[in-house]
């Protein structure tokens, strides 16, 4: 009778077993699930920031470009400036 | 004072003082500025922009010995106004230091006014006003267009011109000073020289030509201070048009920056959207680790159990050891946390790589995106208020000049800073108590009513909306620490602004 239960309640406890096992690959499976889905998000995130950030790089790299340009075109802009300043003081000079 | 008698020595100090006081004040009145002393403040403060040594600055002061030799001459006041054709600075852009010490050609960043000033430079301070306009050249893109602007166009000038007003306002109140002294001698002679005609004493005729030439000097004193407050109100005028044409050229380069801007600052927001993106999916996938890690641990210790079991049932430790399906389990156990470590560890690899390569490109973006603040802040200096007494009222001329500051709206604009800061987590922790972690389902019901109970409705969250953009499930189990963290990133993503939420979360108990 003994020798039957035992027989028995380990049959019970193997199948138990047998249901963590199934347990723990659907674990590891949602594991490669997550990994998969992570490797492919984040490649796209990466992605989306690379090209953002080479978008930013070639409007600094034409901002660097035209640094002589605006430069001159300051100087220009300020020239300007000084020109009708002279122009308003000979005004009040004749006035 | 007896009748008959002579003014006694004590009336006759007092005469004698406020006539020596009053010739005092006529010599200090004579000693007016001294334009080669302020020519030569500028040529060291000039120096000094360029990058000189106060030694080296000196020597080549002594150099330029007309500097020198002249300052030991008569001193000719002239006020350094001096009006020049427009087309004399239509000149080519040099700033050679022999060409304008030749007088042939002067940096067209002098401004005409100066150029007079700069003509009557010695040869020495030539030398230095070209190497300083050489030295703004070599300051880093955005500096130096600020400092041409600032020291090259307009804020030298107004600075000088707010110099020399302040200083004529120290010469005036001088002149109040002695004017004041005029009048109280005066009546203090008239007092006297009645006293002396009640008691028919002689004297008083000698002290009415004392009267006189006090009120001679008076009526100079007030002459001097008319001149002084014109100068001043000139001064003032021209500081005004000087800021007037600072701030147009500003507001100009204000409005060119922005424009040339624009395409990157509009990347860098969308570089902002997707570091928040990023934030949010790691934190979400942290979740999913931890519900993975504490379903681990939970199969971990129901294997234990059941090994307890089998030795209840008289299976020895060794055989148990030996089962092949123990020994697969284990084995699973092991693989998955090994996996989810190893992951954890790549994500924030590829998170810190990403933050980096965000905070990079944010940085080589930032001296652009300062310039539009480099010309406002060119603007947050204004010129200083003299504070003048109306003029003396004199019967040919009633006009009251008045001078006002000029009032303006602050140009200032929020400036926003990106941040980019890499995260900083706490590493998550495995849990066995699983129970203790309610699904996301769980977690959304009973934050949109306690968002309900604080009157904060708007800030409810929509399942399906945040299922979708933090890629979890309703069923995933989080602790309530984690979900915080997830629902903070989720609401920036959202761009609802912290102070919204922030404390509603910090509540939750």
């Amino acid at each position: 009778m003994t020798t039957n239960q035992n027989i028995n309640d380990e049959e019970i406890l193997d199948e138990e077993m047998d249901n963590l096992v199934k347990e723990v690959e659907t674990i590891n499976k949602e594991i490669d699930e997550t990994s998969k889905e992570t490797s492919s998000e984040m490649k796209g995130i990466e992605e989306d920031i690379n090209k953002t950030i080479k978008g930013i790089n070639e409007d600094i790299a034409v901002l660097e470009k035209n640094e002589e340009k605006s430069e001159t075109e300051m100087e220009e802009l300020m020239l300007e400036e000084a020109e009708d300043l002279a122009k308003d003081d000979t005004k009040d000079e004749e006035n | 004072m007896e009748k008959g008698t002579v003014p006694t020595s004590e009336t006759t100090a007092k005469i004698e003082g406020a006539i020596e006081e009053t010739n005092a004040a006529v010599v200090i009145n004579e000693a007016a500025g001294n334009d080669l002393a302020e020519e030569k403040k500028a040529i060291i403060e000039m120096g000094k922009a360029s990058g000189l040594t106060e030694d080296e600055i000196e020597k080549l002061i002594q150099e330029g010995t007309p500097l020198n030799a002249s300052t030991g001459g008569t001193a000719e006041k002239k006020d350094d106004i001096i009006t020049v054709e427009a087309e004399e600075i239509k000149g080519p852009i040099t700033s050679n230091a022999e060409n304008i010490a030749a007088g042939e050609s002067i940096s067209p960043f002098i401004e005409p006014e100066n150029k007079g000033f700069f003509n009557k430079m010695s040869t020495g301070g030539k030398k230095i006003m070209s190497m300083a306009y050489e030295g703004i050249y070599k300051i880093p893109v955005v500096n130096r267009a600020v400092a041409k602007m600032e020291i090259a166009y307009n804020q030298f000038w107004i600075d000088k011109k707010e110099e020399k007003s302040v200083e004529l306002k120290g010469k005036m109140d001088g002149l109040d000073i002695q004017s004041k002294t005029f009048g109280e001698s005066k009546q203090e002679i008239i007092s006297v020289m009645e006293d002396l005609k009640k008691e028919g004493n002689p004297g008083a005729a000698s002290l009415q030509l004392k009267i006189k030439e006090i009120e001679r000097e008076e009526a100079k004193i007030a002459n001097k201070k008319n001149t002084i407050q014109s100068k001043i109100e000139l001064r003032e005028n021209k500081i005004k048009i000087f800021t007037n044409k600072r701030d147009q050229v500003a507001d100009k380069l204000i409005g060119k920056y922005e424009k040339k801007l624009s395409p990157l600052e509009g990347k860098l927001e969308n570089l902002q959207v997707y570091k928040d993106k990023l934030d949010l999916f790691v934190v979400s996938t942290e979740a999913k680790h931890e519900e993975q890690t504490a379903k681990l641990n939970i199969i971990k210790e129901r294997k234990q159990i059941l090994e307890q079991k089998f030795m209840s049932l008289g299976q020895s430790d060794r055989q148990i050891r030996r089962d092949k399906t123990i020994k697969f389990l284990e084995e699973q156990i092991e693989t998955g946390h090994q996996k989810i470590e190893v992951e954890k560890k790549i994500m924030n690899a590829k998170n810190e790589e990403m933050n980096k390569k965000i905070a990079k490109a944010d940085a080589k973006a930032m001296p652009y995106r300062d310039m539009k603040d480099e010309f406002i802040r060119v603007k947050d200096r204004r010129p200083i208020k003299i504070d003048l007494k109306e003029r003396e009222k004199i019967v040919e001329n009633k006009t009251t000049e008045s001078t006002t500051s000029h009032t303006r709206t602050e140009a200032r604009e929020e400036t926003k800073a990106e941040q980019t800061t890499a995260h900083t987590r706490e590493p998550s922790s495995a849990t066995a108590a699983f129970e203790n972690m309610p699904a996301v389902s769980q977690h959304i019901l009973s934050i949109n009513e306690y968002l309900k109970r604080n009157n904060a409705s708007e800030l409810q969250i929509n399942q399906h909306e945040f299922l979708r953009a933090t890629k979890l499930t309703e069923g995933l189990h989080v602790t309530q620490k984690k979900f915080k963290e997830i629902i903070a990133i989720y609401y920036k993503n959202k761009k609802i602004p912290e102070s919204k939420y922030l404390g509603l979360l910090n509540n939750i108990k």
